[in-house]
């Protein structure tokens, strides 16, 4: 009998140790998981008194979808439309000078331009990317300096390309593939410097890992990277994938608040995230270096999780109407600017920080979220959506006073 | 004099012209999965020459579209009947319907938005 017990509280021991050990072991992992975005926080709230004025101009949308991407050079407002090729070209005081880029295979044509970078002022460029994997370099007045094809394909849908084996691949995923990264949908920016090109991607496609139906999204949070960066010079070679999401992601499942929105700073990179009131600044390859920022205090975080990618797609209109989140983030003039839905309501607000410090100056109410495009004379100039009734853009002009 | 008419008829002709009746950018509110979302969308040729609709393409599979093939004569009225098949989605969504034309601008846009609820 005093055997029987020995044996047992010898097992137990056994068993109980184990226990312990594998507690150090997730305990070691995920704070090892963790560790490399516990960075300095720095910046101060210095605010300033004001209130958000801005002129408004109109802009005639007729002959367009009213859908696509905005770019400013020094004196023009683009607009790429999502759904007919061309770019329509107006003043910055809102009339239309001209209409640039044909449908078609021939030159100065294209077949579906699916990506605009941000004017790079640096290198007073910008850059397009078509459909199979063509890629192409702009000055500020539509002159084409450089045309290239990347040995690999971008997609966002199955408009990836008119090759059939591509769009095959498109649909069938194989996982042995790597010549396909998928663009996020959610991010709408892409930012060009001279040399290279940076891209929010989805880099653990749902297709792949059946995330979607069967597994615990969590798990894409744990592993997926979050930016996409190939030099212009090097199209033959495979892009290099960095960054990856911060840890309120890998506690919670937050796939309602996955985007993210990002600018250039030389070598640096600043990206801040729908979930997190941090705005992260890091390396090019993924290094964090420190953060900045401060959270509203409207905003709760308190976001519930989701098991599975099918449930997402139910559940992302009402999560993005009840809960608050961080929005664009862009930078101009010295200035960061970041944009935030409150909680349970429709207003928003507009943060201001000092580049150089940090420090928040002003936190100001804005009509609706708004995309800042950039700086000319004196003006900040941003996107404030459209009319669709009478089918123009609602560009606004403000100062910081 | 028969030649000075034709030649200014030429000269101040302005072609054919596609304009939308009714908005041209339709919110088609809510609907359930799985029900088709129709919209009908008026157009007049307010032109002085027959329109042609020659082709029309969706920015979704999912969307047929039935336009006049014949030519529009000036001033005449149609109708075109665009089908949404909600299957298998959720969620506010937008389809573009791009109409080619023989008119000078070439394309014309229909948009529809609209919001699937399970």
């Amino acid at each position: 009998m005093s055997i029987s017990i020995r044996k047992w509280n010898w097992h137990n021991q056994f068993y109980f140790n184990g226990f312990l050990l594998l507690l150090m072991c997730v305990f070691c992992l995920s704070s090892c998981d963790n560790r490399e975005w516990d960075v300095p926080h720095y910046g101060r709230k210095e605010l300033k008194e004001a209130c958000f004025v801005a002129d408004t101009i109109f802009m005639d949308g007729r002959r367009t979808s009213l859908l696509g991407q905005w770019l400013m050079t020094p004196e023009t407002l683009c607009f790429f439309d999502e759904c007919m090729v061309g770019v329509k070209v107006y003043s910055l005081s809102g009339d239309f000078i001209d209409e640039y880029i044909q449908e078609g295979r021939g030159p100065g044509e294209m077949i579906s331009p699916s990506w605009i970078s941000d004017y790079d002022s640096e290198s007073e460029t910008f850059v397009i990317q078509d459909i199979n994997a063509r890629l192409y370099r702009f000055t500020a007045n539509f002159s084409c300096i450089w045309e290239s094809r990347a040995a690999w394909f971008l997609t966002k849908s199955s408009r990836i390309s008119d090759n059939h084996a591509m769009r095959k691949l498109y649909d069938y995923p194989d996982s042995e593939a790597h010549e396909i990264y998928e663009y996020n949908l959610d991010c709408h920016r892409i930012v060009a410097t001279q040399n290279s090109v940076i891209m929010p991607i989805v880099s653990d496609h749902i297709k792949f890992n059946k995330y979607y139906i069967t597994s615990h999204s969590r798990k894409y949070f744990r592993t997926a990277h979050t930016f996409m960066r190939y030099g212009t010079d090097s199209l033959d070679k495979a892009p290099v994938l960095f960054g990856n999401y911060p840890p309120i992601y890998k506690k919670g499942t937050l796939s309602m608040f996955s985007d993210y929105d990002f600018f250039q700073d030389k070598d640096t990179l600043f990206v801040s995230f729908a979930a997190s009131p941090k705005i992260y600044k890091m390396l090019l390859d993924g290094t964090i270096l420190s953060s900045f920022g401060y959270s509203e205090k409207d905003i709760t975080s308190r976001y519930p999780g989701i098991r599975t990618f099918q449930a997402y797609e139910e559940k992302y209109q009402v999560q993005r109407e009840k809960f608050g989140y961080y929005s664009r983030l862009s930078c101009y003039n010295g200035y960061v600017f970041r944009t935030c839905k409150l909680d349970g309501n429709s207003l928003w607000k507009l943060q201001v920080y000092e580049r150089e410090n940090g420090n928040l100056v002003y936190d100001l109410i804005i009509p609706n979220n708004i995309e800042i495009l950039g700086y000319a004379d004196g003006f900040y100039y941003a996107v404030a959506g459209e009319d669709l009734e009478k089918e123009r853009f609602i560009i606004i002009r403000f100062k910081l006073t | 004099m028969n030649l000075l008419v034709l030649l200014l008829s030429v000269f101040f002709s302005s072609g054919p012209e596609l304009s939308f009746l009714n908005n041209r950018i339709v919110n088609a509110g809510q609907y359930r999965e799985g029900e088709l979302i129709e919209i009908n969308s008026r157009i007049k040729n307010t032109g002085d020459e027959g329109l042609l609709i020659i082709s029309t393409v969706a920015t979704c599979n999912c969307t047929s579209v039935n336009y006049p093939k014949k030519t529009i004569a000036p001033g005449e009225e149609e109708e075109i009947k665009i089908r949404i098949d909600t299957n298998g989605k959720s969620g506010p969504g937008t389809v573009v319907v791009k109409l080619l034309t023989n008119t000078i601008d070439k394309y014309s846009l229909i948009r529809v938005d609209y919001v699937i609820t399970k």
